[in-house]
């Protein structure tokens, strides 16, 4: 299957229509594992369109929590630090696990194809964001109107090495519904699932979750 | 005196139908990452070890409870010792405000809602944590005041 070179524009705006257009709150169970341990608990996204996001979660039986504050690709704060980069060791892997795209870097090469399905009316776009290390692959199956959700599939590699792959799926809304990520260069394989169990949009962010205290 | 006429008092009982909760976790509005589970761990400390309920899944709970920490001050100052040309702080305080409330699943009801619970906590500067355990202390206390108060 080849890629051909692809309009920065174009994809840019396919990311832009995988996020929401107005603030949401989304809560969700989530599970992780690797050869080591296991962890389960809830937690909260808060998105701000087009690209700022807060992430809340909390540990098995509320014991330890923690947050974090992303703008596009960049971790803004992350409270604790080294609990946040253990849950999350990619930014774009998190926007990918809930149905959400971000633009190419500004250095990516950019490489897209349109996949035509014989068994579904919708066609399955993919896109590749490639930059001199790392490389984002996207397939996009989307909801169609014989009321089916759609399917988001990222691969991350760096250096030509697969670091995450992700599965996420979404409602025939486009809301994100369940999503899995492995990280098979964990000893072991690593695993994190997450469960939607609610998305508002009539939630006002207070000014003060984007902020850090330390 | 009172023992048998007396409407409130410890009885050990527990909200109208209600005998078993599931604590959802609170939504933080605060830049405190942490009150999440310490929320939450109060509002257990009350529920389970106060009012006697018995936490359980959301699934099966007859109430649920939820709630949002809309605010956190971690350094109110209290006391200040006057000095030349400059004050210092000799004590302060965190004040926490929160959101609660306890929904029966099964009724689809509101059994204890309380929003703006502020509680507080002083401390000598810095240990703000224990501030924060006296003003959680607080919580537990009138999270048990505030849901008695319905029985």
């Amino acid at each position: 299957m080849a890629l051909a070179p692809a309009s920065r524009d174009s994809a840019a705006h396919w990311a832009h229509t995988t996020l929401p257009r107005a603030p949401a709150l989304i809560r969700f169970r989530w599970h992780y594992q690797d050869e080591r341990v296991k962890y389960a608990g809830r937690g909260t996204v808060r998105i701000a369109p087009p690209d700022t996001l807060r992430f809340d979660y909390v540990g098995p039986l509320g014991l330890g929590s923690g947050a974090a504050v992303i703008i596009a690709d960049s971790v803004l704060w992350a409270d604790p630090e080294k609990d946040f980069r253990s849950l999350v060791p990619a930014v774009p892997m998190l926007w990918a696990a809930f149905g959400m795209v971000r633009r190419p870097a500004d250095d990516a090469a950019v490489l897209g194809m349109q996949l035509v399905d014989s068994l579904r009316p919708t066609r399955r776009l993919v896109w590749r964001f490639a930059q001199p290390e790392d490389t984002l692959d996207y397939l996009m199956t989307p909801p169609d109107s014989a009321r089916r959700g759609g399917m988001l599939e990222a691969e991350w590699r760096q250096r030509g090495k697969m670091v995450a792959r992700s599965w996420s799926r979404v409602d025939t809304l486009a809301h994100p519904a369940t999503a899995r990520i492995d990280f098979p260069q964990v000893a072991g394989g690593a695993r994190f699932e997450l469960t939607v169990v609610a998305y508002d949009t009539a939630q006002v962010f207070a000014p003060a979750i984007w902020r850090s205290r330390r | 005196m009172c023992l048998g006429g007396c409407p409130y008092g410890f009885q050990g009982g527990t909200l109208p139908n209600v005998k078993t909760v599931a604590i959802m976790p609170f939504d933080n509005d605060t830049p405190e990452p942490r009150l999440t589970a310490e929320v939450s761990d109060a509002v257990r400390q009350a529920l389970e070890g106060r009012l006697g309920l018995r936490v359980a899944t959301e699934a099966t709970a007859d109430a649920i409870v939820r709630g949002r920490v809309v605010r956190y001050d971690p350094d109110v100052p209290q006391s200040v010792l006057a000095g030349v040309g400059q004050a210092t702080v000799t004590k302060r305080k965190v004040q926490i405000i929160v959101d609660v409330e306890i929904v029966n699943q099964r009724e689809g009801t509101s059994v204890w809602k309380r929003q703006g619970l502020s509680v507080d906590g002083d401390y000598d500067p810095p240990n703000e944590q224990d501030g924060r355990k006296a003003a959680l202390a607080k919580l537990v206390q009138q999270i048990v005041d505030g849901a008695q108060s319905q029985w």
